[in-house]
């Protein structure tokens, strides 16, 4: 393993085991994220990205989940080898989340200090006082306005851009080597989501920082990303730096999603829609998950999935097209 | 689909039109009931229960003895070949007793539930639907209702319309409708709320209707657990305002009467009292868990996938 | 008159939504309001989509909904199809509700969990008595189905067991059962996947042609509204402050905080949020204490002493263009690009 690279993912496989069935949410997931690059994770509802990021933080829900099988390195061990106890001291000190809801993920009756005070007495040993200090010190750091006041408030008192700051003062309170942001602005404004993106890409470069930007808007990804993986269904279908993927798409399933989004050009016209729906992941499968709904599928799609092929230096996807068999 | 759908369905209808249509097998009761099915305890206590129902209609058939055969040379005497429970002071049989108490208990169950569950919905839906000075309003009587003593109440109704079961009904009824009504109140409050209640304003709909059709319909979760675990109160409250002689009368036997009388004849026939309890436990048991049982079954969180 | 009631299906004047903040237990001090929608005046055509674009605060959920009187509006007038139905009561505006109709943004939330399809999309009806057998009843309903691209084997199914496109289909068959004019659309593809939001937008373009409907299309996504408006208005703080069609508007933004809004949109292959963009300081206002003057002064990079204390007018700086900026009727329209 690189010595640039801060997390490496290797065939992770998370299944949920229900009454009906056993529902494999992700197979076969394989990426890595270098020191100081921002990795974009697409996709829509129930491809999985969420649970990838909760696998890494080792915080699926068990039973009925349960990290079936994979590697996870991150800074060289393997995250999944580690005790509870030693995960505990990574979360918020090494690997940190900020989630989508803001006002859900504070505990509405604890003030904004107290929260974030937290981490930094649990995995700092900081005294009360130099809590409170350094607590000030982040504040200012993801641009609270009247940091002292804030302090002392409680959630509710915020507006949801002040929230989401608070959220990602917790999570970078430790300093830690990889943020992870599950949909972080999709529940703001667009005026506020802009803010904050820009927050999130200057604290990157402040703080030496990696972040796994996780999101189903193709847009932002657009802005902030270096490199992109798209997932479908629990699996990886393309990986691709952050502009090529949008100039020349591989995967069918990419080209889809970015024909379906409406733009400046194509107004008044029908907008491109994708056949069929999300295959249901406790059924068996046979052939590539996306066939059924893909514009170019062959007969050989069907028979079998297709694997994660290398297609040039930097950019990966999982289909047919662009392997050895397609011309035959 | 509901009960009365199917039953009334006019299939001409759908065959004129050319429609195979598939009916659901995942009702909310359907998964509810599939649910409910897992957990054994629950299971357990509705065949005890459904047993009960079934002893107290078939009383006639069941008990060896009538409840008011006495014989006076045979009191308080233990359980025998001839009387399997023993039998009480005035020599009736302990177990023909206990089965027609059953008829009590479960009576006092249905219908005075029903009588607080008919005011406590018609009280929580217009509080909580109406709001303002309505909902001030029953806010109040809630609270003065359940302030009011139980005991209290339960003798002024006495006083005034005299001793018996029908009685019993009524103050359990009239007095027991708070915590019900409190809850939807509560549960109509954010029903409210809802989209698809402005929806139904959206087509004129009249409150009524919207109350009928969307409201309650949302709420019968709730008021079925809620009954569920009342009634085993109600069959305690019975049992105490029979001990305290406030309720059924002799000969009319019930479980609370019957520990009542045994409290006097403790040392001579101890098992006097034993029975009687054990078949109040066993009910209020059942009832309890099943209750519990069904809250887990309909849990609503499961209503939104 | 006669031109205007057969131009303009819906008139808004003047129209003003203020929420009563609830006071302290002692009920000190002066009453508080908040000003969800603060003076609206629009003009909705037959046959049109406006848009209304907006963030947060901006009262445009509160505006559709008073509009459609679900909400009773604080003061102003609605004029429908040429009728003042601003005062009118609920038994009065049954035919305003037969013709004028809503659908929502949540698909979870919008339909009746413990109703059938066949009942939901048939209850407009059933309320408003507008059929006469059975049998009418459920051709009405199998029709709408079909119309929104649902499966007619599923007509007796539950909410639950449909995914959330779906259930946004049932939404729109329920709102088209009583044959409405006019429709207000509020967020109804925010709350789904991009790849089911195209699907979504079609069937309501689609829709619209077919029925010739009038809608109100309300969102906080530009690029929707873009695709699928004629006009657009853009909200701040529950005052229009910017309207024109959508060509211009996207094109050529007068107003500072349409700018602002546009630019901060993240584009698919576009500038590079790397590069430092202008991005708009500091947190919406609340709309209790709005600020006084033009209420976007505190944010607004061209923002002047003047702006603080007096009110914009809302003036048409030709085009079809409407703006309601201090700078702007200072200044000729040329100068101020």
């Amino acid at each position: 393993m690189d010595d640039n690279t801060l997390l490496k993912v290797e065939n992770l496989r998370t299944n949920f085991f229900l009454d009906e069935g056993v529902l494999k949410a992700l197979e076969d997931v394989s990426f890595y994220i270098n020191k100081g690059e921002t990795l974009g994770i697409v996709g829509e509802s129930g491809c999985g990205k969420s649970l990838t990021a909760l696998s890494i933080m080792r915080l699926v829900q068990s039973p009925p989940g349960k990290i079936v099988s994979g590697k996870i390195y991150f800074e060289g061990v393997d995250l999944l080898q580690k005790s509870k106890c030693e995960m505990r001291k990574i979360r918020g000190n090494k690997i940190a989340m900020v989630f989508q809801e803001p006002m859900t993920s504070l505990n509405p009756v604890l003030t904004v200090g107290f929260q974030i005070n937290e981490t930094l007495r649990i995995h700092r040993g900081l005294s009360k006082q130099q809590a409170k200090e350094k607590t000030i010190e982040i504040l200012k750091m993801v641009e609270m306005p009247l940091p002292e006041q804030r302090y002392n408030e409680y959630p509710h008192q915020l507006s949801g851009g002040m929230r989401q700051r608070v959220m990602i003062a917790m999570a970078l309170a430790c300093n830690p080597s990889l943020l992870i942001c599950d949909e972080p602005t999709t529940a703001l404004d667009v005026t506020v989501q802009a803010q904050i993106l820009n927050l999130i890409n200057d604290l990157k470069k402040k703080l030496d920082m990696s972040v796994m930007m996780i999101t189903h808007d193709l847009g932002v990804i657009s802005e902030i990303a270096d490199r992109v993986i798209i997932m479908y269904a629990g699996r990886i279908v393309e990986e691709s730096d952050g502009k090529d993927i949008f100039l020349k798409p591989l995967h069918p399933y990419t080209e889809a999603l970015l024909k379906s989004v409406p733009k400046i050009n194509t107004k008044n016209e029908k907008l491109y829609m994708i056949k069929g729906m999300v295959p249901d992941l406790l059924d068996k499968h046979k052939g590539c998950l996306f066939a059924p709904r893909c514009e170019y599928c062959k007969d050989l799609c069907l028979k079998e999935e297709p694997c994660l092929l290398s297609y040039s230096n930097n950019r990966k996807v999982r289909c047919y097209k662009y392997s050895k068999e397609w011309e035959v | 689909m509901k009960i009365t759908d199917i039953l009334f369905r006019n299939n001409k209808i759908y065959e004129e039109l050319g429609i195979d249509d598939k009916l659901s097998s995942t009702g909310l009761y359907s998964d509810a009931w599939k649910r409910l099915k897992k957990n054994k305890a629950a299971m357990l206590s509705l065949v005890i229960i459904i047993a009960l129902v079934f002893v107290a209609i078939f009383a006639d058939f069941i008990s060896p003895y009538s409840p008011e055969e006495q014989d006076l040379r045979n009191k308080l005497q233990g359980p025998s070949s001839e009387h399997l429970l023993g039998t009480d002071h005035l020599g009736r049989d302990i177990l023909s007793r206990i089965i027609y108490g059953s008829r009590v208990s479960l009576s006092v169950g249905i219908v005075a539930e029903s009588i607080a569950v008919v005011i406590g919905i018609i009280m929580g839906t217009m509080a909580g639907f109406y709001g303002g000075k309505v909902d001030y309003l029953i806010s109040i009587l809630i609270e003065v209702f359940a302030s009011f003593p139980f005991i209290l109440f339960a003798i002024a109704v006495m006083f005034v319309l005299g001793p018996g079961i029908t009685n019993v009904f009524i103050a359990i009824g009239v007095i027991g409708w708070t915590t019900l009504a409190r809850t939807v109140r509560g549960q109509v409050i954010q029903l409210k709320e809802k989209e698809y209640i402005e929806a139904a304003k959206a087509s004129s709909s009249s409150s009524i209707r919207t109350i009928i059709k969307h409201i309650i319909p949302n709420c019968l979760s709730t008021i079925i657990v809620i009954v569920t675990l009342h009634i085993p109160g109600d069959i305690m409250t019975e049992a105490t305002l029979s001990f305290l002689g406030l309720g059924v009368q002799p000969p009319m036997p019930s479980w609370g009467e019957m520990i009542n009388n045994s409290r006097k004849f403790m040392r001579q026939a101890p098992t006097y009292s034993l029975f009687p309890g054990i078949a109040i436990m066993l009910t209020v048991l059942s009832f309890n868990t099943l209750g519990d049982g069904l809250r887990d079954a309909l849990d609503p969180r499961l209503k939104n996938l | 008159m006669g031109n205007n009631k057969d131009r303009y299906l819906l008139e808004a004047q003047d129209i003003k939504k203020w929420f009563p903040v609830k006071k302290d237990y002692f009920g000190k001090g002066e009453q508080k309001y908040v000003k969800a929608v603060d003076g609206v005046n629009i003009k909705i055509e037959k046959g049109e989509t406006l848009g209304i674009v907006g963030e947060s605060g901006c009262g445009k959920s509160t505006l559709g909904r008073t509009l459609l009187k679900l909400i009773e509006p604080t003061a102003g007038k609605i004029i429908f199809n040429g009728e003042d139905i601003t005062d009118l009561s609920e038994k009065d505006l049954k035919n305003f509700r037969h013709n004028a109709q809503i659908i929502f943004q949540d698909p979870y939330a919008s339909l009746n969990p413990r109703m059938v399809v066949s009942d939901i999309i048939a209850e407009p009806m059933d309320i408003q008595k507008s059929y006469t057998t059975k049998k009418e009843r459920l051709s009405r309903v199998i029709e709408l189905m079909e119309v929104c691209g649902l499966n007619k084997t599923y007509i007796n199914r539950y909410p639950h067991e449909f995914s959330g496109g779906q259930r946004q289909r049932i939404g729109i068959a329920r709102a088209l059962s009583l044959n409405p004019k006019f429709i207000v659309c509020d967020e109804p593809v925010s709350a789904l996947d991009v790849s089911i939001q195209s699907q979504i937008i079609n069937l309501l373009m689609g829709v619209q042609a077919e029925y010739d409907l009038t809608l109100l299309f309300i969102s906080h996504d530009l690029s929707v509204v873009n695709h699928i408006s004629d006009r657009v208005v853009v909200m701040y703080l529950g005052k229009i402050v910017e309207l024109a069609e959508t060509n211009e508007i996207f094109e050529k933004p007068i107003h500072p905080y349409t700018k602002a809004l546009l630019q901060s949109i993240p584009i698919i292959g576009g500038k590079n949020l790397k590069k430092s963009k202008p991005t708009l300081e500091g947190d919406i206002p609340s709309p209790v204490d709005p600020p006084s003057g033009c209420s976007f002064h505190t944010r607004c990079p061209i923002a002047e002493k003047e702006c603080s204390y007096v009110e914009p007018k809302f003036i048409d700086v030709g085009n079809k263009h409407f703006v309601s900026c201090i700078k702007v009727s200072n200044y000729n329209l040329g100068l101020n690009k």
